[in-house]
């Protein structure tokens, strides 16, 4: 099974491999998000403003005022500055966000597949209890009673995103028990531990990759919302919810820029994310 | 209510189903009709019901409908000095301790029944009772016993002295036979309140709106509109288009939306002053804030007419002191923007700007003046003025960092800076004694948060609260401002005013100084009518 | 297995899943860093802090200083028998507060449910067998940039267009206050919120699993055969392609409620409707912890309700979707037959990519 190999050898061989032919809105969507990226992470050389500073005497300027491409919101603050800071905070949740959701749920998978029964059994039930639940309630709960902090939403989103990875994680690896070189591996008398690193965990990446990259723009949209509703990152951290929090009161007077840049930053991110997600996970995967 | 709840209910069914050949065309059916402004009904929109309209459970935050239903044995006209009500005169003995109240014998509760001095002793009595739980009890410390000498005489004895006493009876006054036996912070009265107010309470749905109507027997006299409506939408877009559309008839607006209002022909902007401050409240255990000269550079490092002008809109006042109306002593405590004035006194105080350009955070010792800047997080203005400070006083050398915080995460004793909100249109004491004299500190479970200790302060707030007449307390508050302009416990801010949008052809409100987020706006109700 | 055994299964699993979720409910009330007594306190002076000896007496009166599993036995005794309680801030029944809630945020979520699936179906219906390239691209960029618009910002959006500007469509509430509630006031006010809701990022999932679920089967050798047994097209189309092709859908639709509550939330703080999603945030927000508990609790019980539903429905239209147990993991399923679309080889698996976004 040269394929296999390939795998075990490269992994990210495999991604690539499963990608279908490139197909020009993955490769946008991936500029884009490598745009974006860069200029978050890289804000404070693209601009030299501060995105907390205040400036009375530059108020509500709109876009394409000298020194402020994008214009300043109404304490004068440049929208630019806040829009690639708000980025940096965003983007980091997000990742981070995804980051703890799958490794958490990759985690739990492999123990409900490769665990006793009573195991499986525990983890399967706390999964499918907590899919009955509206997640964002509990988000919302959790941090609402435990103030907002990056780490609070962080956590806050891993800890009820972890399911659906688990639960792809784990049917992924109970069928891979039954694949031919998997087999070959236990006969061959390698520990279980071997064969779950080497041969059953890689055959199982792409769905797990596929899913993770939603998992990213899942985060995103949560971080958004929270902040929105107030409960997200805190209010003076710029973040693309919290802007729109802030602009939302602005929508009727003429200053729709300022709530239709971080909306239209949010839209962008999670729709890029999620192309690259279908392409990963192959048309047979899930939707949007 | 049950009906409507019912009414939902039934409809929940068919109506996912109706919706579906609805969506199209439905348009206009309930939508910006204007149609419906009977000449006599009135519609107000605000952000959020209140827990309760129960007046003894608001604190200086009468919200309209509690402010329309009930009555107190006194009110407050447009200049908010206290005037005859549910009591139409009253005689205060020469020692300061004995009030007797003359009460009119033509008022009749909501359901009918007759007012009587009963009514006066049970609601004063209930209030200060240990257990009541009511928020108005503080009012009636000084209390030391009520007594009815007949259905229209009332007697109160006071312990001590208290000046802002007649203020406080401005509270309203419950229904003893409606309460008598239950506790007066029964939930199911503060749902179906029964006052003495020129409107009742016919109908709230949680959450959607209040119907009051005209109670035609009110002692002032029949009020001129037949209903009021008072309905809750918590965004503030949704408001400015319900205003727009013609669903509501005026609404409470955000500064920004103001210019908006002022182009729509149909609609009136009525600007209010308020006596609601913000100031930074700053905490003495922090030994570089501590020190009075820190804290009069801080005060002179801030831009209040920047701050007005970027925060508010323009639609605020700077504030120089805790004071204002009567009581206001113009210049006893000047906190202008002078960059000048800030060296000087932090070199006085032994600072000197860092960094090898000078232009660096004051430091002493090595040690840089830093210090955070907080606030309640769901307070969009508060984290807005904190923002903005924080970049003023970063521009003169103070390194300040803004930290605004969930409500529920605040803890007062680890705080550094905060931007605070008080101040009252009534008698100081009020709003003073608790936030700023010594007996009231932090650690003794006061409302002194900034654990602010200065025995002239003392002094002086405790010769205001007794003192007997208008010179006393003039003389009594005079002090007060001079201690404070030497030792300020605060950096003055600003004071906002409130912003609401009337119907163009709509008469009545009558401007006044309002209280605590512009309540107090439905004050003479009576007399509001379309024309 | 039985209906009635599944059934019974279920609700056993139901009610489980209700207790953790009430014990989960006090467990991170408890650890919160608020005080509900200070907040009570708070409430009623308008901000101002309050005496410590005022809140420990508080917090005597609601019982706040007894331990934690004698607060939950005393909360759980009473639920039991259906006393919610009494809200901390308003005193209210918490009964009744969230009982005036629920219809609403039903009619919502029900409204939306609607919309959402005639949407659904029609869209992706016409992307499934549309011949125009064109049409089928159109189709997939605008499911993409629902996919990624949060539903606040689709709610600001609609609000802008047809309250704001237009001015056609009522801007919130649930209707005129004091005035009737006809038929048709009800209906104009839902509309914005309900598209809000309905066109919000699972639409989305919702065009797309149509779609492909019929697109997949219209490919499948036994439509083949129905077309050759010269079956009308339009019989074919109902009995073979519709039916069969909409299980995916169906079966996340069911799971979707859960998101579809929880995205009501930001919506109805939107639109000023009155439902169970502004009570939620709002009782967060003042720590109203028993009226937020009884909230959450509501909420997954309708998402329950809906599951099974929504589980039900797909056995309805597609009778090899067996009712499985309580768990993903009773699931039979064969090890890895490739298997028929509609009932896809590894349940877990498929379960749990239709669940994935279901949030």
């Amino acid at each position: 099974m040269p394929a296999d190999v390939a795998v075990r050898r490269r992994p990210g061989a495999l991604l690539t491999a499963r990608l279908p032919s490139p197909r020009p809105a993955v490769w946008a969507a991936v500029a884009v998000l490598a745009v974006l990226g860069a200029a978050s992470a890289g804000a404070p050389l693209l601009t030299d403003l501060d995105p907390l500073a205040t400036d009375t005497a530059a108020r509500s300027l709109a876009p394409g005022s000298p020194g402020h491409p994008l214009g300043t919101d109404t304490l004068g603050r440049d929208l630019l500055a806040r829009l690639l800071h708000g980025g940096r905070t965003s983007l980091l949740v997000g990742l981070t966000a995804a980051a703890v959701t799958v490794v958490l749920g990759v985690a739990l998978g492999a123990a409900a597949a490769q665990g006793p029964r009573w195991l499986d059994a525990a983890i399967t039930r706390v999964a499918d209890t907590m899919l009955a639940l509206p997640l964002l309630v509990v988000v919302l709960a959790l941090s609402a009673v435990l103030g907002g902090s990056l780490t609070v939403v962080v956590l806050a989103i891993g800890l009820t995103a972890w399911m659906p990875v688990a639960l792809v994680a784990r049917a992924e690896l109970r069928s891979q028990r039954a694949r031919g070189y998997v087999r070959a591996a236990r006969s061959l008398g390698l520990s279980p531990w071997q064969i779950l690193t080497r041969h059953s965990l890689p055959g199982a990446l792409p769905p797990v990759a596929s899913i993770a990259a939603f998992e990213v723009g899942h985060a995103i949209l949560t971080e958004s919302t929270l902040s929105f509703l107030g409960v997200g990152v805190p209010p003076n951290r710029p973040a693309w919810g919290t802007l729109l929090e802030n602009a939302q009161s602005h929508l009727l007077t003429g200053q729709w820029y300022t709530v239709a840049l971080p909306a239209a930053a949010i839209v962008v991110t999670i729709v890029s994310v999620n192309v690259i997600a279908s392409a990963v996970g192959g048309e047979q995967g899930r939707a949007w | 209510m049950t009906g409507r709840r019912a009414a939902a209910w039934v409809l929940a069914a068919p109506l996912a189903l109706s919706l579906v050949a609805c969506s199209g065309g439905q348009g206009a059916a309930g939508g910006g009709a204007a149609g419906v402004q009977d000449a006599a009904s009135f519609t107000y929109a605000e952000s959020q019901s209140p827990d309760t309209f129960n007046p003894v459970m608001q604190d200086e935050h009468t919200d309209p409908v509690t402010e329309m239903v009930f009555r107190g044995l006194v009110g407050h006209d447009a200049q908010n000095q206290v005037v005859p009500a549910l009591a139409t005169g009253w005689t205060v003995s020469a020692d300061g301790l004995t009030y007797e109240l003359a009460l009119r014998d033509d008022v009749t509760w909501h359901d009918g029944e007759p007012f009587t001095s009963a009514d006066v002793v049970f609601t004063l009595d209930a209030v200060r009772d240990p257990g009541s739980g009511a928020a108005t009890q503080h009012k009636l410390a000084a209390l030391d016993s009520v007594e009815a000498l007949d259905d229209t005489t009332v007697v109160i004895t006071l312990s001590r002295p208290d000046a802002a006493l007649l203020d406080d009876l401005a509270m309203g006054i419950l229904p003893e036979h409606v309460l008598a036996g239950e506790d007066i912070t029964d939930p199911a009265f503060g749902r179906a309140p029964i006052g003495t107010g020129p409107f009742e309470l016919v109908d709230v749905e949680t959450d959607q709106f209040a119907r009051l109507e005209a109670n035609d027997a009110f002692y002032g006299g029949a009020p001129r509109l037949d209903e009021v409506i008072i309905t809750y939408v918590p965004d503030a877009s949704a408001r400015a288009v319900q205003l727009a559309t013609g669903e509501v008839d005026a609404a409470y607006v955000e500064p920004q939306q103001a210019a908006a209002v002022e182009e729509d022909e149909d609609l009136r902007l009525e600007v209010w002053p308020t006596a609601d401050y913000r100031a930074l409240m700053i905490n003495m255990d922090d030994p570089t804030l501590a020190d009075p000269r820190v804290r009069r550079a801080l005060n002179h490092a801030v831009d209040r007419d920047a701050l007005v002008d970027g925060v508010l809109l323009g639609y605020g006042e700077p504030a120089t002191g805790p004071l204002r109306g009567p009581y206001e002593q113009p210049g006893a405590a000047p906190s202008t923007f002078d960059p000048a004035t800030v060296g000087r006194l932090m070199t006085e105080a032994g600072y000197a700007r860092g960094g090898s350009d000078g232009a660096g955070p004051w430091t002493k010792d090595g040690e840089p003046v830093s210090f955070s800047v907080s606030t309640f997080a769901e307070d969009d203005l508060r984290v807005a003025m904190g923002d903005v400070v924080t970049t003023q006083l970063k521009e003169q050398g103070f390194d300040a960092v803004a930290d605004p915080q969930p409500r529920d995460a605040v803890t007062w004793e680890d705080l550094d800076t905060f931007v605070i909100g008080w101040g009252t249109p009534y008698h100081p004491d009020t709003s003073l004694y608790s936030p700023f004299h010594s007996s009231q500190v932090l650690a003794q479970g006061g409302s002194n948060l900034g654990s602010y200790v200065n025995a002239d302060v003392d002094a002086a707030l405790d010769a205001g609260r007794t003192a007997r007449d208008e010179d006393a307390e003039a003389q009594a508050y005079g002090r007060f401002q001079e201690a404070i302009a030497e030792d300020p416990p605060y950096v003055w801010l600003a004071y906002l005013q409130a912003l609401n949008a009337f119907p163009a052809d709509f008469a009545g409100p009558q401007e006044r100084t309002l209280e605590h987020h512009g309540y107090g706006l439905f004050w003479n109700a009576e007399d509001w009518r379309w024309e | 297995m039985s209906p009635a055994g599944w059934f019974a299964r279920r609700a056993a699993g139901s009610l489980a899943v209700l207790v953790a979720v009430s014990l989960l409910c006090f467990a991170l009330l408890d650890l919160a860093p608020g005080d509900p007594a200070r907040a009570v306190l708070e409430a009623r002076s308008g901000g101002r802090v309050p005496p410590a000896a005022a809140v420990e007496a508080q917090r005597a009166a609601m019982g706040l200083d007894e331990p934690l599993p004698v607060r939950y036995l005393t909360w759980a005794g009473g639920a039991v028998r259906g006393d919610l309680g009494v809200s901390t801030i308003t005193g209210r029944p918490v009964a009744e507060v969230v009982g005036e809630a629920v219809p609403w945020t039903l009619l919502l979520a029900g409204a939306a449910t609607v919309l959402s699936v005639v949407g659904a179906l029609t869209v992706g219906l016409l992307a499934a067998t549309t011949r125009s390239r064109w049409l089928r691209r159109a189709v997939e960029a605008f499911v993409l940039v629902l996919g990624g618009t949060p539903g606040f910002v689709t709610g600001l959006v609609l609000l802008f267009v047809f309250a704001a500007r237009l001015q056609v469509l009522p801007s919130g509430g649930v209707g005129r206050p004091g005035q009737a509630l006809t038929l048709g006031v009800v209906t104009a006010h839902l509309v914005l919120p309900a598209a809000a809701l309905a066109f919000g990022h699972h639409f989305g999932v919702y065009v797309r699993l149509v779609q492909s679920g019929v697109s997949r089967i219209a490919a499948a050798p036994h439509v083949d055969s129905a077309r050759a047994r010269g079956l009308h097209p339009a019989v074919v189309a109902r009995r073979h392609l519709l039916r069969p092709g909409l299980v995916p859908f169906v079966t996340r639709l069911g799971v979707g409620t859960g998101g579809l509550l929880a995205g009501a939330y930001a919506v109805e703080v939107i639109f000023s409707w009155p439902g169970l999603g502004r009570l939620a945030i709002d009782a967060a927000r003042s720590q109203d912890f028993t009226v937020l508990t009884a909230a959450v609790l509501v909420t997954a019980v309708c998402v329950l309700a809906a599951n099974l539903l929504g589980e039900l429905a797909a056995s309805w239209l597609d009778p090899r979707v067996r009712l499985v147990g309580a768990t993903a993991s009773t699931a039979p399923g064969p090890p890895d037959a490739p298997g028929s679309p509609t009932a896809p080889a590894a349940p877990d698996a498929a379960r749990a990519e239709v669940l994935a976004d279901a949030r």
